[in-house]
C-alpha cells in the first residue's frame, strides 16, 4: 500500500462521508418543510461552541503535523459533545428537532472516533489529514444547519 | 489454512465474492420458483413449502404473508448480493488489477474487510427467514410508514425488518469500502503506460460503478439509519401523524413516508447501472474478441458510460410518479429518464458496430454477450413507455413493471455474470468450459426468460397487479390464468437448466480440457501473465 493511494482513498472515504451526510441534511431540510410541528425545538446548547473551538483547533494542530495534540482535542472535542447532549436532555422521540440534534452530532461523533481509531493504527498520516479537514469542514455545515433549526 | 481463507489475494477474494453470488443467486431462484408455483396452484397442498415454513405454510398452502416475504427475499437476495457483488467484487477484484498491470488492489486488507462484511450482511439478511414472525414482507424497497412500524404490520415486519435493515446497512458499509478501493487502485496502481485513455472497457466499467457505488450506498446507509431510528428510537422521518395500522393509533406525527422513497431511490435508481455497467463493459470486450475486430467507438463507449452514471442520479423520481408528486416534477424526470436513453442508444449502435463485419465466433460467452444485448433492448424500449407519467399511473403497480425490470436489470445482467464466467473460467482455473453444456444452458435459458417475461407485459396492459399472492378472487384475471401457467412452467425449464451449468461448472472445474494460455485470442493483458 502505497502513501498516494492512502492519500487518494481518504479523499475518496471524504466524498462518500459528505454523501452520508449530504442525504441527512436533505432530510432535514425537507422534514423542517413539512407541517407545523417542528415547534420550538431544542435551544443550541452552550457546549456547542466549545465543540466548534475544538474542532477548528485539532484540524490546526493537524496541519501542522502535531498529532498527539489533535488526538488531543478531539478527545476534547468528544467530551464537550456528550456535555451538549445531557444540557439538551429531552428524549429522542420528544421531535424532530432534537432527533436531528442528536442524529447529526451523533453521526459525526461516531466519524471522530474512526478518524481517531485510524490515527491509532497508524495509518499514513497524509491520509489521516484529509479525512481529518473534511470532517471539520462537515462540522461547520452541521453548527450551520443546528443553528437555524434550533431556537 | 485460515490465512488462505481470509485472503488478502484480489484472486481469492474475487472468487470467493463470485461463490457468495453464486450460492445467492441460486437461493433466489429458488424462492422465484417458490412464487411461480403458489401463483398458479394457490390451492395445492405443497409438503416441501410446509417442511420449510411450518407456520407460513401450515397444510402446505402459504399464506399471503409468506408470500410477500419470499419475494422480498427473493428481490433482496438478487439485487444487493449477486447483481452487485458478481459483476464488480466478484470479476472486477480478479481481474481489475489483471489488466492495468497492478500487483493487486490498493488496499488488500481493505478488499477482505470488504467481502468479509459483505458475508456478514448475507448471514443477517438470511437469519431473517428464522427469527420470530420470519422475514420481512416490505419487497426489496421497505417501504414506509409499514417498514417503519414494527409487528403490527405483520409477522415478518417485526424482528425480520430489523434483520433486513441491519443487513442492508452493514452491505452498504462494505460496497462503499470496495468502491474505495477500486477508485484508488485505477487512479493510483495502473502500469506504466496504461493511460486512463487505454484502459480496456471492462475496467471503465468497473471504475464508473465504483464511482456510482462510492455515492449512491451512503445515501441508502443514512436512509437506512433514519428507518431504524423510526423503528427503534421513537423518532418520526417517515411517520405522518394520525396513521392507523391494523386498527391501532400510532403515536408518531410530521414525518413522509415520501421521503424515504427520495432518499431509497436517490440510491435505487443509480443501483440499476451499478448492476448493469460492468456487464456492458465486459461484452464489449467479448464481442469484440470474438468478432476479431476492435471495440467501435472506444471513446463514445467511455463518454456514454460517464454519460449514463451521471444522468443515473437525476432520474430517481421516475420510481416516485405515483406518489403523488407535483407533475411538473414528474415532466422534469421524465425529460431526464428519455435522455438516458441517449447513452444506451450509443452503447447499443457501438455494440452492432463491433459485430458489423466482424468474423463471429459463436462460442458460448460470445452468446451470452449477444443475449446480453438483446435482452438491454427489449428491456430498455419499455422503459420508454414507463418513463411517461401518465402511463406509469397505470402501469406501475401491474406486472409489466416486473417483466421490464427483469429484463434490463435482472437477466441482463446475469447474462453479463454467465458471460464472465464461461469467457473467463479458462483464466481463472486453467480449464475450458463444455461447450456443449454451454449452448444447451444458453439457448433454453435465452428462449427462457422472454417466455416468461415478455407475457408478464401482456398481462401488465391488462390490469394485472403485481405482488398479490394469487388470482383466484379476481375475475377479471381468470382468462390470464393459462398465459400464468405458461410463465410458471417456463420460470421451471429455466430454473431446471441452470442445473446443468452448474454442472459444467463444478465438472470443468476438475475435469474439463486444459486450456490454452489465451485461449480466446484476447488483446487485454490478464491473458498474459502467468
Amino acid at each position: 500500500m502505497n502513501a498516494r493511494a492512502s492519500v487518494t482513498g481518504a479523499w475518496l472515504a471524504s466524498a462518500a462521508m459528505t454523501m452520508f451526510f449530504s442525504a441527512l441534511f436533505s432530510a432535514l431540510v425537507i422534514r423542517r418543510g413539512l407541517g407545523g410541528d417542528w415547534g420550538s425545538g431544542v435551544v443550541l446548547p452552550a457546549a456547542i461552541w466549545v465543540s466548534t473551538g475544538l474542532v477548528l483547533l485539532s484540524s490546526a494542530l493537524a496541519a501542522w503535523d502535531r498529532w498527539r495534540w489533535a488526538a488531543l482535542a478531539s478527545a476534547a472535542f468528544i467530551a464537550s459533545q456528550m456535555a451538549a447532549w445531557n444540557s439538551v436532555g429531552s428524549a429522542l422521540a420528544s421531535g424532530p428537532a432534537v432527533a436531528f440534534f442528536y442524529l447529526l452530532t451523533g453521526a459525526h461523533l461516531v466519524h471522530v472516533a474512526g478518524g481517531m481509531a485510524a490515527l491509532g493504527l497508524r495509518a499514513a498520516r497524509g491520509a489521516v489529514r484529509v479525512y481529518w479537514h473534511s470532517l471539520t469542514l462537515l462540522w461547520m455545515v452541521i453548527l450551520c444547519l443546528l443553528w437555524w433549526t434550533t431556537s | 489454512m485460515l490465512s488462505r481463507v481470509f485472503s488478502t489475494d484480489h484472486k481469492v477474494i474475487g472468487k470467493q465474492y463470485l461463490y457468495l453470488a453464486l450460492f445467492s443467486v441460486f437461493v433466489g431462484m429458488l424462492l422465484s420458483v417458490v412464487m411461480r408455483i403458489h401463483l398458479v396452484y394457490p390451492d395445492a397442498k405443497i409438503r416441501l413449502f410446509e417442511v420449510l415454513w411450518p407456520t407460513g405454510a401450515a397444510g402446505g398452502i402459504m399464506t399471503p404473508e409468506l408470500y410477500l416475504s419470499v419475494m422480498t427475499m427473493h428481490g433482496t437476495l438478487m439485487v444487493f448480493f449477486v447483481l452487485t457483488t458478481a459483476p464488480q467484487g466478484g470479476f472486477g477484484n480478479y481481474f481489475l488489477p489483471l489488466q492495468i498491470g497492478a500487483h493487486d488492489m490498493a488496499f488488500p486488507r481493505l478488499n477482505a474487510l470488504s467481502f468479509w462484511t459483505t458475508f456478514l450482511a448475507l448471514m443477517i439478511l438470511l437469519a431473517a427467514f428464522f427469527v420470530p414472525g420470519g422475514a420481512p414482507l416490505g419487497g426489496w424497497t421497505a417501504y414506509p410508514p409499514l417498514s417503519a412500524v414494527g409487528e403490527i404490520a405483520g409477522p415478518g415486519q417485526g424482528s425480520g425488518m430489523d434483520m433486513w435493515i441491519l443487513s442492508i446497512a452493514v452491505f452498504s458499509i462494505a460496497s462503499v469500502m470496495s468502491s474505495i478501493n477500486f477508485l484508488a487502485t485505477v487512479i493510483e496502481l495502473r502500469g506504466k503506460g496504461m493511460t486512463l485513455g487505454r484502459m480496456p472497457l471492462t475496467c471503465w466499467g468497473w471504475f464508473v460503478t465504483a464511482m456510482i457505488s462510492l455515492l449512491a450506498f451512503a445515501v441508502l446507509l443514512a436512509a437506512g439509519l433514519l428507518l431504524l431510528m423510526d423503528r427503534w428510537g421513537g423518532t418520526s422521518f417517515f411517520l405522518p401523524a394520525g396513521l392507523v395500522v391494523n386498527d391501532r393509533v400510532l403515536n408518531h406525527r410530521g414525518g413522509s413516508p415520501v421521503l424515504w422513497q427520495h432518499l431509497f431511490w436517490f440510491f435505487g435508481h443509480p443501483e440499476v447501472y451499478i448492476a448493469i455497467l460492468p456487464g456492458m463493459g465486459l461484452i464489449s470486450t467479448v464481442l469484440s474478441v470474438n468478432a476479431r475486430k476492435p471495440v467501435f467507438g472506444y471513446r463514445a463507449m467511455v463518454g456514454a458510460m460517464l454519460a449514463i452514471a451521471g444522468f443515473g442520479f437525476l432520474v430517481w423520481g421516475h420510481h416516485m410518479f405515483i406518489s403523488g408528486m407535483s407533475p411538473y416534477s414528474s415532466i422534469a424526470f421524465s425529460v431526464l429518464t428519455m435522455t438516458v436513453g441517449v447513452p444506451s442508444a450509443i452503447k447499443t449502435f457501438n455494440w452492432l458496430g463491433t459485430l458489423w463485419g466482424g468474423q463471429l465466433r459463436l462460442n458460448t460467452a460470445m452468446l451470452f454477450a449477444l443475449g446480453f444485448v438483446s435482452l438491454f433492448v427489449a428491456g430498455g424500449i419499455t422503459g420508454i413507455f414507463l418513463g411517461q407519467p401518465a402511463l406509469d399511473l397505470y402501469l406501475h403497480d401491474t406486472y409489466f413493471v416486473v417483466g421490464h425490470f427483469h429484463l434490463i436489470m435482472g437477466v441482463a445482467a446475469v447474462f453479463g455474470i454467465f458471460t464472465g464466467i464461461y469467457y473467463w473460467f479458462p483464466k481463472m482455473y486453467g480449464r475450458m468450459m463444455n461447450e456443449r453444456l454451454g449452448k444447451i444452458h444458453f439457448y433454453v435459458t435465452f428462449v427462457g426468460v422472454f417466455a416468461i417475461f415478455v407475457p408478464m407485459h401482456l398481462a401488465g396492459i391488462v390490469g394485472n397487479p403485481r405482488r398479490y399472492p394469487d388470482f383466484k378472487e379476481f375475475e377479471f384475471l381468470a382468462d390470464l390464468l393459462r398465459m400464468h401457467k405458461f410463465i410458471s412452467h417456463s420460470s421451471f425449464t429455466v430454473a431446471a437448466v441452470q442445473l446443468v451449468f452448474l454442472f459444467n461448472f463444478f465438472w470443468s472445474m476438475w475435469r474439463g480440457a486444459v486450456a490454452a494460455k489465451n485461449p480466446w485470442e484476447a488483446g487485454t493483458l490478464e491473458w498474459t501473465g502467468e
